[in-house]
């Protein structure tokens, strides 16, 4: 018979097999922190292509704006209509915070509890995309040395799109929204309401391969309905309060039948080369 | 010498491989319902290891993969630094064993990627990374990947071949140096 691999190889393919099966069981799930050598490695290669990024995404973004050209007095109109709506919100802003001041101080707020709600937003470039697709993350241009720390959650100016897992000195690592599953223990659900029905709650806990996310453990007498706007609740104490993820596009009873299931349609977009400049949010210390 | 402009390559490639290099090759429409993985590095090491050294391109391999681990995050160490030196080990293998010529080498190559895409896959199902099922795996990823992929070779099997390729009998000899 035709022989393709010598005894010894196949020893030695065996071997290899066994030791890199060891390797993989040993570095899964949650690390903490990385190994020196990671972070140099990541950091070098991350700065490289940084560098290859910017051309690159200048040629993308040519492409997009020929193709964009015809909507473009659409957008137009649309954007002058929220410019409008933006300066009425401002000043509906303005004497909130005023009124939530006044109320805080007559209260007698501690610090730590005035500050609870203030969130910092660090302004982030993506540096690249995971070439592989079945795991869904990028890379940006911030790191421990910029205040970054691992689960924060990152957003798009459009709403929610993950969470920080790993952080070298200068980069780290975002996992989308579009890897959660339940199965997978690398993600982490997202405990969610509604801004129209703030006692609501759910649990988003899976990734649709229709592109959707899938709503779960929302009880049987709650009162979302469809076209809620979704938010963070705060609850997991993983996502802070209030991040838009997107609109409720069904509601159906679960699998189990004790408690209804819903789809919602993000956002913010969760395609990893659509992404350009994201921000990573930064709670206060607990 | 050569090795290490190849080498180089291998690294450039890699690089521009994580940035925007897909989005500006394939339609926006595909992109939503496939899931394309450009496997420009794989393939190059490939050809390297066919025409070249098999020994080196396992090296590379795992140089590369164990690369692409680390900078992307994977959720382990291992599953692209495992497959990537076993598909170019398997194509070298190949190339020794057989006559090549350029249709049993663009079959090589595509049976080395589908393995390649095939054993990451397996090793994600097997830790349950990916909640994918073999069905959709083989529509949405393998097929499109393939066939995208298969372009690229076929735009560098000639250079590649022509700056390459050792003289038969010396390859092995010369392989190491």
């Amino acid at each position: 018979m035709f022989k393709l691999l010598g005894n010894k190889k196949l020893l030695l393919l065996l071997a290899s097999l066994i030791l890199f099966i060891a390797l993989m069981g040993l570095t899964l799930g949650d690390r903490g922190r990385m190994t020196w050598p990671e972070k140099f490695v990541k950091d070098t290669v991350s700065f490289a292509q940084s560098l290859i990024y910017k051309p690159a995404a200048r040629a993308a973004g040519f492409f997009d704006n020929m193709r964009s050209l015809r909507m473009i007095y659409e957008e137009n109109a649309a954007l002058k209509k929220k410019l409008n709506d933006y300066a009425k919100d401002t000043a509906r802003l303005n004497l909130l915070e005023d009124q939530v001041l006044q109320l805080e101080h007559a209260l007698e707020f501690t610090d730590r509890q005035k500050a609870a709600n203030r969130y910092r937003w660090h302004f982030a470039e993506v540096v690249s995309v995971n070439p592989d697709p079945l795991v869904r993350t990028v890379n940006i241009n911030l790191g421990d040395k910029d205040g970054i720390r691992i689960n924060m959650a990152v957003a798009t100016v459009d709403g929610l799109i993950g969470r920080v897992t790993e952080v070298s000195p200068f980069y780290s690592t975002v996992q989308l929204l579009s890897a959660i599953d339940y199965e997978n223990a690398s993600t982490k659900a997202i405990a969610a309401t509604t801004l129209e029905h703030r006692e609501s709650f759910g649990m988003i806990e899976r990734y649709t391969s229709d592109g959707l996310l899938e709503m779960n453990k929302i009880q049987d007498s709650d009162l979302m309905e469809v076209d809620d706007t979704v938010i963070t609740s705060g609850f997991g104490e993983v996502f802070p309060k209030g991040l838009v993820v997107g609109t409720v596009i069904s509601r159906r009873v679960g699998d189990t039948g004790i408690t209804h299931t819903a789809l919602i349609r993000p956002s913010a977009s969760l395609d990893g080369y659509k992404l350009r400049e994201v921000f990573v949010i930064e709670m206060p210390e607990p | 010498m050569k090795n290490r402009y190849v080498a180089l390559i291998l690294l450039f490639s890699f690089l521009l491989e994580g940035s925007l290099l897909v989005p500006w090759l394939i339609p926006a429409q595909w992109q939503n319902k496939l899931l394309l993985a450009p496997h420009f590095t794989l393939i190059i090491l490939l050809l390297f290891s066919m025409l070249r050294s098999r020994h080196l391109g396992l090296v590379f391999g795992l140089a590369i993969g164990l690369m692409q681990d680390i900078v992307y995050a994977s959720p382990m160490l291992g599953p692209h630094a495992f497959s990537m030196a076993f598909a170019a080990y398997a194509a070298g293998i190949a190339a020794n064993r057989i006559k090549m010529n350029i249709t049993l080498t663009f079959f090589v190559v595509s049976f080395c990627l589908l393995v390649y895409d095939f054993t990451i896959f397996s090793i994600y199902y097997l830790f349950r990374i990916t909640p994918m099922a073999y069905g959709d795996l083989v529509t949405q990823l393998l097929t499109p990947s393939l066939l995208f992929n298969l372009l690229f070779a076929v735009l560098i099997y000639v250079p590649a071949r022509k700056w390459l390729e050792v003289k038969m009998e010396s390859r092995d000899v010369e392989s190491i140096t």
